[in-house]
Order: structure tokens, then C-alpha cells, then sequence
């Protein structure tokens, strides 16, 4: 009979490629009293069980000699929320690599543990930290139930502690400060943490972010360029991205561009790669565009982390540098793959519609184009309805093409990015000198749209303003201007009204949850969620009895 | 690093290999659990010799911190956690106690737990050598620094070592892991003094 110990409940899943380590970690683990142990012997299998079965503890090796390493796996699960947040994931790696790659992820796991691993390692770092879990329950039980408010108040009773877990409450504190839009009081908390303990990567890292979401660029980028100047920051791809994200702000996306090819270069996985093409891509550089969309393809060949838009990507800049040929390869071959995703299959003829103009073949491109046509639904602002378009342009109609771009950009007529592309693709289908009326023209009759809707607001009209930004909504669901002026013309209604309108509510619940689904970690939309929280309490405080 | 004290580490690697060979060539003959088990500690021993090596030579561009905030206490008792079971397998050693019950600590500090723990190790196992009685552990905070201590009633420094198994390798460690502990200008260091009550004590400081 197994003996009980604190850890005798905890289901855990060990993921490694050699049997023998396997079956050493197994026993390692029967010794710490977990029984329960499954075994994955790679990335894929590891996957399929997560999904299956809810882990406590996972002990992954970082070389598993195959597709995907460890990291990639880890940050996989994570990005898919395939990771219960309760779920310890404990990277198994190397004396020699384990440095570098500490250094350079973005996402750390919960420990790393350096081989010859023995038994008492791992019952070492699993009391400290199912410790720190329940320390740190208080807080995450908000934050499972999206009461941010509630965790920022948990946190401050267990600073007040002033105990071991003093910096894990504030780098939590800091984080849903942000989330909640206060970036004064997250620049505060930063700073305490800073006072604490000089150059602390992640303190200076979220004071940047504060500053972004403030609108101050220049600080937020000056302040990352620190982090990456230190030695150990030279890899903190995260503080790329906020100078990237900021240069993207101010409008220098050419600029943000190259930030990101510093960050590939540290860092050359297949995320960044694939960031960096997505960016090149977006300006015109087809070169840089192919070449790490190329690295991406081979680095996630047949693993979990391969994604179709890659393919698409590629097969796309391909075809916009004349190589039809290699494009129809590229296609045909992630076809067999492929071939059931509706997001795959209606862009991959579009593209191929574009190959086969380029090769001279217009009758298999009319008719590849008749099959393009049908099987995409309503335009929207991405890449695929451009992909359809710049078809449509080649293929010599003009008038399909020309009104689906301006159907992109009406269904999201403030994406900088989006209208960058639109430009691209009109620029490389000989319609240069209609840049200017396909993007302005839809973007001004948009914004003429929401201006209306504010001006009837401004006039005491209510109603009538509400249903003119509901319609807008109802025309283009996925607009996130649109949506975020809805949410703030339906808040302003309820703070007018000053009663509590269910329908209404649910409705700014409804645009806020779409927006953070379009537009993930954005600073707006962290404004707008605020403004919402506070017409609810403003709402309370007036109905409250006198 | 000189030739010399290469060859000396590496004497004092095969020598540690030897009694490891002869303890297994014995057990071939007479199998007896209180022999394999003091092979078990010998091997375990030559590893971490082994791993120190590795820290302190094997990294070819120094050593690299991966600092996060860590409880003194909690790796202080995880210390003593390993010196007691050891205590049990060698009987007569010295015995290793927490200073003032681990009170007065500071709550956490930044470090890599795992370098540091391995330089405490090395001069944990040290300081047990030498002892006669007692060894005593301590973390306090000083001048901005986390100072942690090992003491022992052993004959003091420049001793000759009564087991004839040091190495310099147990020193060099702790000084590269110091060295490699770095905060806004300041670095981390090792001192080595004799108490005024006898014996010797080492100190990690660590930014």
C-alpha cells in the first residue's frame, strides 16, 4: 500500500522521450507518495492527455528530441489554455542549457529543475510552491471569478503581511492594476517592488507597460531599451515588444518592424519568426516576410505548434515576388494537412486564383476564383478577404475587388494594420492611385456613422442614439472602433437614464468580452472595461436607498 | 585555473573512486545493506564533486544567476533537512543547528537557489569536517546585503584538514557563486575568519 503523503492526490503526467528517464521520474515521484503518475513520450501525446485528463503536476524534459521542445510545448498549452491555472509544470533541462533557456522564454514555468534530478529536489521546489499556491489563494480565486477589484484588495492584505510573499503579491498586484486600466497605481506598485530590489526585471518590465497604456511611448520605450541594454535583458523579448508596440502606436510601423527582427535575432523561435514575417510582411518586405515564414514551416513541421496561417502566409508572399510555382508547391502540400479547415481552404484558393494569373493561365484561375467566391462568407478586415480581393483585381475584375477591400476596411475601419495591407494590395495590382479613395472613403463614412451616433447622444437624444451605433454593430459585428464606441455610448446612456437597463448591461458585456477576443491585451479596451465597471458602481450608488 | 590544481582535484576525484571500487568489489563477495549503503553516500558524494566541478570550470563564459525571491529559512532548514540524514548514515559527526531557531532572518532575498544552495553545501561539508561538536547556520541582513553563515568549534583556519580530502574545489565554488551574484553595482563575496570564541566561520554575502 502507497504511503500517504501531502502529495498523495496529486495526478501527475510525466513527459519525456527516453523510457529509462521515465521510469526513473515515475519512481521519484511513487517515492514523494504520487501514484498517480501517466507517462507522454512526446509533444503531441502530452497534448492529447491534457485535454483529456486534469493534471496537478507536470514534469516535462526540455529536449524531448523531437518537433517541439519542452518550452515550445509549455508555451503551447498556455497560449491554448490547455494549463488549469492550480497545475504545476516543472521543466526538466540540463546543467549546461539551462541558462540560456531561462534567459530567453517569455512565459517561465513554475520551476526548473537541472538534471541528475533526484527525489528530494522535487519534494523541495513542491513545497514551496503548493506553499506559495495557497498563500496566494485568496487572489487567484478573484481572479478565476474576473473580480479584479476583489484580487487587488487580497493582494493588499497580503502585502500587509510583509512576509516571504511580499514580491509575488506585488508583480500580481502590478498585473491586475493594468488589467484593470489604473496605471498610475500599477506605475506605483511598480516602483515599490523596484525600492525593494534594484533592476528587477519584471517590475521594470510592467512599469514600461504602465507607461504604454498611459499613452507616454517615449517613457515605455526608453524604459524597455534599459531592460534590453542589461545583460540579462538582452533576451526579455517581452520588453521588444512593448518598444515594438509603442513605435506601432506613434505610427512608425517600419520602425516596430525592426525592433522585431532585434527580437528574432536574440531569440530565433518560431514565434518570433513568426511575428517578425507578419510585420515585414505588413511592410512590404517580402524578402524578410518569406524567408522567416519559411523558418516557421520548417521549425513546426508536423508539431503541435504549426499553424495554417503560416502556410498561407508564405505561399502569399510567394506569389507577390512572382514565384507561382513554389506557392502551388507550398499549398499543395500543406493541403493534405489542411484540407478540413474552413480558414485554410477558402484563402489557399484565393491564393492560388493570384499564382495561376501570375503563370499565365486565366481560364484555371476564373475557374479556381468561381470556388474562391463560394466558399467565403461575408467580407471582414483580414487577411483572407484581402487575399480574395487582390484575386479578384488580377483576374480582372475590378469592381468585386475593389468593393470587397472596401468592405475590409469598413469592417474595422481603425486597424492601422489592416489598411496597411489593403494599401500593399492595391499598390501591387496597378490600383496605386485608388488608395486614397477605397481606404478614406470607407474609413470617413464609418467614422460619420459613430460621429452621428455622438452628436444625437450630445442632443439629449438618447434613443435614437443608441440605435444608430446598434446598427453600425449589427452592420459590421467584428469593427472594434464600432464596438468601442458602442460600449461607451451605451454606458453614457445608462449613467444619463440612471437606471439599471438589464438588456443594455448585457449588451457592453457582450461588446467588451467580442473586444477582448479582436483585440487581446489592448490598452483601449482595458479603458473601456474601467469606464464600464465604474457606470455599474455609479449606477448602484444611485439606487442605493437615501 | 592552473594545471596544478587540475591535477590535484583530479587526484582527489580518483582517490574518492577508488574507495568507491573497493567498497563494490567487497559487496560482490558479501552482499550487506550497511556496506551498500556507504558506497550509495560515497557515490552520492563524487557526483556532487563532480557537479561542482562543472559549475565552477564547465561554464565556458562564468556562471549565470537566475535570481527569483527566496526564503533563507526554507533553504537554511532544507540544509539541515540533509546534514541530519547524513548525520544518520556517519555517526560522531558534528551536529548542525539553525542560529536563534532561524528568528531574525530576513523574509526573502533574491538568488539562485540552486547556486547557492551548492556553495552552502560545499562549505557545509567542510565546516562538518572540521568540527568537533557543532556546527551553527545563520541569514541575517547587513549593510544591504544577505549575509549567510556557517560556524564550527573546529581547530580554526589553516588547519590541516583531518581527513585529507580538501580540494580547494569547495572554495572555488563558493567564490564563483558569490562572484556571479550581482545587483546595481554591487557584487556578491566570501570571507573566512576565525571566531574569537575558537573555530572558524564563513561567510556568503550576497547582494
Amino acid at each position: 500500500m502507497a504511503t500517504q503523503t501531502p502529495f498523495s492526490n496529486l495526478q501527475a503526467l510525466v513527459i519525456d522521450d527516453m523510457s529509462v528517464q521515465q521510469t526513473t521520474l515515475r519512481g521519484q515521484l511513487g517515492q514523494l507518495g504520487i501514484t498517480r503518475v501517466d507517462v507522454a513520450a512526446n509533444a503531441e501525446d502530452a497534448a492529447r492527455q491534457i485535454r483529456s485528463r486534469r493534471y496537478n503536476l507536470i514534469l516535462c524534459d526540455y529536449n524531448l528530441n523531437q518537433k517541439t521542445d519542452g518550452q515550445q510545448l509549455f508555451e503551447h498549452l498556455r497560449d491554448t489554455n490547455l494549463l488549469p491555472v492550480d497545475c504545476l509544470f516543472f521543466m526538466v533541462t540540463a546543467e549546461s542549457g539551462y541558462a540560456s533557456v531561462a534567459a530567453a522564454t517569455e512565459h517561465h514555468p513554475d520551476a526548473y529543475l537541472l538534471k541528475p534530478i533526484t527525489a528530494s529536489h522535487i519534494e523541495d521546489r513542491l513545497k514551496a510552491l503548493l506553499e506559495k499556491r495557497d498563500v496566494l489563494l485568496p487572489i487567484t480565486q478573484k481572479l478565476a471569478k474576473d473580480d479584479l477589484l476583489g484580487a487587488v484588495q487580497a493582494c493588499d492584505q497580503l502585502l500587509k503581511a510583509e512576509n516571504r510573499w511580499m514580491m509575488a503579491a506585488l508583480q500580481i498586484k502590478g498585473k491586475t492594476l493594468l488589467q484593470l486600466g489604473k496605471h498610475e497605481e500599477a506605475k506605483q506598485t511598480y516602483r515599490q517592488a523596484l525600492d525593494k530590489r534594484a533592476n528587477l526585471a519584471w517590475a521594470q518590465l510592467g512599469l514600461a507597460r504602465a507607461h504604454k497604456a498611459a499613452g507616454q511611448f517615449d517613457e515605455a520605450k526608453q524604459l524597455a531599451q534599459d531592460i534590453i541594454q542589461t545583460p540579462e535583458g538582452e533576451k526579455n523579448v517581452a520588453a521588444y515588444d512593448v518598444v515594438a508596440e509603442s513605435m506601432e502606436a506613434q505610427g512608425d510601423a517600419q520602425g516596430a518592424m525592426w525592433v522585431l527582427r532585434d527580437a528574432a535575432t536574440v531569440v530565433p523561435s518560431a514565434r518570433r519568426q513568426r511575428l517578425l514575417g507578419e510585420s515585414a510582411y505588413r511592410n512590404g518586405d517580402l524578402d524578410t516576410a518569406k524567408e522567416c515564414m519559411q523558418k516557421v514551416a520548417k521549425a513546426t513541421k508536423g508539431s503541435v505548434i504549426a499553424q495554417p496561417q503560416d502556410t498561407l502566409l508564405l505561399a502569399q508572399a510567394m506569389v507577390d515576388m512572382g514565384e507561382s510555382a513554389e506557392a502551388m508547391k507550398v499549398l499543395a502540400d500543406a493541403n493534405t494537412l489542411y484540407r478540413n479547415l474552413p480558414e485554410f481552404g477558402s484563402v489557399a484558393l484565393a491564393i492560388q486564383v493570384q499564382a495561376q494569373v501570375k503563370a499565365g493561365t486565366p481560364d484555371e484561375a476564373e475557374k479556381t476564383l468561381k470556388r474562391a467566391r463560394e466558399t467565403l462568407r461575408k467580407g471582414k478586415a483580414d487577411f483572407a478577404t484581402i487575399a480574395l480581393a487582390k484575386a479578384e483585381l488580377m483576374a480582372g475584375h475590378e469592381e468585386e475587388g475593389l468593393a470587397l477591400l472596401a468592405t475590409a476596411v469598413s469592417s474595422d475601419h481603425e486597424n492601422p494594420k489592416t489598411k496597411q495591407m489593403i494599401g500593399n494590395a492595391l499598390r501591387n495590382t496597378g490600383h496605386e492611385d485608388k488608395i486614397d479613395r477605397i481606404i478614406n472613403t470607407a474609413s470617413a463614412a464609418m467614422q460619420t456613422r459613430v460621429q452621428d451616433a455622438r452628436k444625437l447622444l450630445r442632443d439629449s437624444k438618447i434613443d435614437e442614439a443608441v440605435a444608430a451605433i446598434e446598427t453600425a454593430v449589427r452592420d459590421y459585428p467584428e469593427n472594434t472602433g464600432v464596438l468601442l464606441q458602442a460600449a461607451q455610448i451605451n454606458c453614457m446612456a445608462l449613467r444619463l437614464k440612471k437606471e439599471h437597463n438589464h438588456s443594455m448591461v448585457e449588451r457592453v458585456r457582450l461588446y467588451l468580452s467580442r473586444l477582448e477576443q479582436l483585440l487581446p491585451a489592448n490598452d483601449r479596451v482595458t479603458m473601456m472595461k474601467r469606464y464600464f465597471r465604474e457606470t455599474l458602481a455609479s449606477m448602484e450608488t444611485a439606487s442605493a436607498p437615501h | 585555473m592552473e594545471t596544478a590544481s587540475f591535477a590535484l582535484i583530479a587526484h582527489d576525484l580518483k582517490n574518492a573512486l577508488g574507495t568507491l571500487e573497493s567498497e563494490l568489489e567487497a559487496l560482490i563477495d558479501q552482499p550487506d545493506p550497511g556496506l551498500a549503503q556507504s558506497a550509495y553516500v560515497h557515490c552520492t558524494e563524487l557526483r556532487r564533486q563532480f557537479v561542482q566541478f562543472l559549475t565552477v570550470y564547465g561554464a565556458g563564459d562564468g556562471l549565470k544567476v537566475h535570481s527569483e525571491d527566496e526564503s533563507p529559512l526554507d533553504m537554511l532548514k532544507s540544509l539541515l533537512h540533509t546534514a541530519a540524514l547524513k548525520r544518520l548514515i556517519t555517526p560522531g559527526t558534528a551536529k548542525v543547528t539553525l542560529k536563534d531557531d532561524g528568528s531574525g532572518m530576513p523574509s526573502f532575498w533574491y538568488l539562485d537557489r540552486r547556486l547557492v544552495y551548492m556553495a552552502l553545501e560545499a562549505a557545509l561539508h567542510n565546516a562538518v569536517r572540521f568540527s568537533r561538536h557543532q556546527v551553527v547556520m545563520g541569514a541575517r541582513e547587513q549593510d544591504g546585503y544577505l549575509v549567510l553563515s556557517i560556524d564550527d568549534d573546529g581547530p580554526g583556519l589553516g588547519a590541516i584538514d583531518p581527513s585529507d580530502q580538501s580540494t580547494g574545489l569547495g572554495t572555488a565554488l563558493c567564490e564563483a557563486v558569490a562572484k556571479a551574484h550581482r545587483c546595481d553595482g554591487r557584487e556578491g563575496r566570501v570571507t573566512l575568519i576565525n571566531r574569537p570564541e575558537g573555530g572558524a566561520s564563513f561567510e556568503l554575502w550576497l547582494p
